[in-house]
């Protein structure tokens, strides 16, 4: 991938700073250490945080696409991606259709349902200043919301597990959910999609094309608005995969999509506006932050005695020191392009 | 007269501005609040409890302050059904008009005290009741009561009624301490060593430090505890559940508010490992189960509740709130009905709508309402020391999914235990309370 390459001749070119090498071989130690001590917990958290990684990156998927390549800060992303958990409610509980039936037809419709949006309002923004596509979107976000809120009310719902998905699985060091394993597999194939369609197709060449110079590439004959309806689409779909694995596997609220957009953006940033690549980096670095950064605190407590360091909560922080701690060193995120978005 | 004067003042100079504010922010009802209820009419019967008529006030306006939006959006419209039901008894005892006002308070301590400051300086509202979550309870508590405003708080943080009281704040709800004490036995004996999940806030906080040292009191070891984000930042608890399983914990206590502890244990099904703990929800409130499944309510091995629907009696209430409300009948109905009640009853006693003279009327008052009465399975009163609504604490269970009741209403959970009041309140002495 041109990520991993762009990166890899980065790395080459750059002296690493003996601050930075001190820095590496604190976090190493911190992790063999807590290793050692609590081998059980850490291998549980780290293939956790793994896992939690993977369902970050689906859910930024969506919103890579549509912020990397139309430029709109889509805030309604996480309205859509709780549509797709209702309505998965709706086809499984209400319809009494198995998951599978959810699994294909809940993305179609949240798509349709993001190209209603992106004909009615979005479209009208795309020349704009991103600050009036995030409004506009805040606003869809909050109808969204609402609308779902009257539909399914304001109680936290759940679907039944499919049999097949229901039990765990053993790692023989751990044993995981099945459904997280399956949210995983999904997630890669979607981002290896995803990958080959932009990078590998005359389609995914044109959109390219256009995002560049849209003027010029209508002026070679490329249907832009078409072409930024279907990627509209798949975004918004994706978000509805998103909201069919997630509204499957954890109960559903009124909040479910408010909290995960928060951290899908912080995926992002974290790695990078436009960098699909730098999306996937950056959702496994958070998740493992997340996950292992309580367990490093835990076992440095009981070493040193000092319980103050004993902070289980910290891995709710986790996702906005990772984003503070990169933007700091690169402001554009891990594969940012220079120039996006600036 | 002090608070009297002060909120006057507070109303001249705040009325006009807090309205043009609010209506450039487009909160004239709905979510923003201001939603008006008129339960006007009703005849006059057995007057003996009120001066109304006689001097006292005839119309009052009352807030229910609670979350209309938002994950907790379905409680608002059941505290609302709760007060408008005691208005209406209220008016049918005595000659007077009651206007309800409902106030979106949302779960943030912020958007709660504009509501009521907004409710107090530009809509006048003589009492307030309501406030999911205890730091919103606190939020608009301390600002009412200086500005002498009687508030009854639906919390059930002990802070409400410990150190963070005020003069004219009660509460209705059973507090974390009154539960606490109730199901810490009942966790010994379930299980020797047990591992505490808890929201990183008021309410949670007060509750694991409570159960925590009780759980050692009563001879059982806490292995663990976790604080978890409050708000929730991704309903993903897995890493939580993990320092669960690699613990040497045999019961599982979920101290987390609304649908967290149902969306804990769904994860924890997922994993494996739900059925190999006792399950303790602390304050498990029925609706967070309705839509998760039975199985859910079956997993629970216990926990402490201010009301159930499966207390028995009540039985006309419980249809009512069936057939008129958004959610079958569970505890906000009933603390929403007694907050309401009190604070009208207590003003008619007293004949006056003044904070001292409401108050007076409330502290050490016996609640003779049979409805109430009807509801709670022992006695409830007002304490004075602290302003807790002192009154059963239930310790439930779930029933067998095939003796769970759906009709007339859904009925999940089975009473095992009815604790009185005065049994489970701490003392007045260690509420640390001082007015």
């Amino acid at each position: 991938m041109s990520g991993i390459r762009t990166w890899a001749a980065r790395l080459g070119d750059r002296q690493v700073s003996t601050g930075w090498l001190v820095v590496w071989a604190a976090i190493v130690v911190l992790l063999a250490l807590a290793f050692a001590m609590r081998p059980g917990l850490f291998v549980d958290q780290a293939v956790g945080g793994l896992v939690f990684g993977m369902i970050l990156v689906l859910v930024a998927l969506g919103l890579a696409i549509i912020l990397g390549l139309l430029g709109v800060v889509n805030f309604a992303h996480g309205a859509l991606f709780m549509l797709g958990a209702y309505l998965t409610y709706q086809v499984m509980q209400d319809w009494g259709l198995p998951f599978v039936v959810a699994l294909v037809v809940v993305p179609v419709a949240v798509g349709l349902t993001g190209v209603v949006l992106e004909r009615l309002v979005i479209q009208h923004v795309y020349e704009e200043n991103p600050l009036i596509g995030f409004l506009a979107t805040f606003g869809l976000a909050l109808m969204l919301t609402e609308a779902i809120r009257a539909t399914w009310g304001g109680s936290p719902l759940s679907v039944t597990m499919p049999a097949a998905l229901a039990s765990s699985a053993n790692l023989l060091v751990t044993t995981v959910a099945r459904f997280r394993l399956f949210t995983v597999g999904l997630a890669a194939l979607t981002v290896l999609g995803v990958y080959l369609l932009i990078d590998r197709t005359d389609f995914g060449l044109s959109v390219r094309a256009g995002v560049l110079d849209r003027e010029m590439a209508e002026f070679l004959g490329v249907n832009m608005p078409v072409r930024f309806v279907a990627m509209f689409f798949l975004g918004t779909a994706i978000a509805g995969l998103g909201g069919v694995l997630r509204g499957t596997e954890v109960t559903m609220d009124i909040g479910l999509g408010q909290s995960i957009v928060i951290l899908a953006f912080v995926v992002v940033v974290v790695g990078g506006v436009g960098s699909l690549f730098g999306s996937v980096v950056a959702g496994l670095l958070i998740g493992e932050a997340v996950y292992l950064t309580p367990v490093v605190l835990r076992v440095l407590a009981g070493a040193t005695g000092i319980g103050l360091l004993d902070v289980p909560s910290i891995g709710g922080l986790m996702p906005y020191l990772v984003m503070i701690v990169v933007l700091l060193v690169r402001p554009r995120g891990l594969f940012g392009q220079e120039g996006f978005l600036e | 007269m002090r608070q009297t004067t002060r909120r006057d003042v507070l109303k001249g100079v705040a009325a006009s501005s807090t309205v043009g504010l609010a209506g450039l922010a487009g909160c004239t009802g709905g979510g923003g609040g201001g939603t008006e209820t008129t339960n006007s009419g009703g005849t006059t019967q057995g007057t003996t409890m009120g001066k109304a008529g006689g001097g006292g006030p005839t119309s009052f306006t009352v807030g229910v302050f609670s979350a209309f939006s938002g994950p907790f959006a379905d409680w608002g419209p059941a505290h609302k059904l709760g007060a408008t039901i005691a208005a209406e008894d209220v008016q049918k005892d005595h000659d007077v008009q009651v206007t309800i006002k409902q106030y979106d308070t949302e779960t943030d301590p912020s958007a709660a005290l504009d509501r009521m400051k907004r409710a107090v300086t530009a809509d006048g509202i003589d009492f307030a009741f309501g406030g999911i979550s205890s730091a919103v309870c606190s939020s608009m508590g301390t600002w009412a009561s200086d500005n002498g405003v009687v508030y009854v708080a639906d919390g059930s943080s002990g802070t409400l009624t410990g150190k963070d009281c005020k003069p004219y704040m009660f509460r209705t709800y059973s507090s974390n301490p009154m539960m606490s004490n109730g199901v810490a036995p009942k966790m010994a004996d379930l299980a020797d060593s047990w591992y505490l999940l808890y929201a990183d806030y008021v309410w949670g906080q007060n509750a694991q430090s409570i159960i925590g040292s009780l759980l050692k009191k009563e001879g059982a070891a806490v292995v663990g505890s976790d604080a978890t984000p409050w708000p929730p930042t991704s309903n993903d608890y897995t890493q939580y559940l993990n320092n669960v399983a690699n613990s040497d914990a045999t019961g599982l206590a979920l101290v987390e508010p609304g649908g967290l502890p149902a969306g804990m244990m769904k994860q924890a099904r997922n994993m494996g490992i739900l059925g190999d703990y006792k399950v303790m929800v602390h304050q498990a409130e029925d609706p967070t189960f309705w839509g998760v499944g039975k199985w859910a309510a079956e997993a629970v091995d216990v926990a402490p509740v201010g009301w159930n629907n499966a207390v028995p009696g009540g039985e006309a209430f419980k249809k009512e709130v069936a057939s008129r409300g958004n959610l079958d009948p569970f505890v906000r109905h009933v603390t929403a009905y007694e907050g309401m009640d009190s604070l009208l009853r207590a003003s008619i006693r007293a004949g006056s709508k003044d904070a001292a003279d409401v108050r007076g009327a409330l502290e050490g008052y016996e609640i003779t309402n049979s409805r109430i009465n009807d509801l709670e399975d022992g006695k409830v009163y007002w304490r004075a020391c602290d302003h807790q609504l002192v009154k059963p604490t239930y310790i439930i269970s779930g029933k067998a999914q095939a003796d769970m009741q759906d009709t007339p209403y859904k009925s999940w959970f089975t009473i095992d235990q009815t604790l009185a009041g005065d049994d489970v309140a701490r003392s007045c002495a260690d509420t640390g309370c001082s007015f």
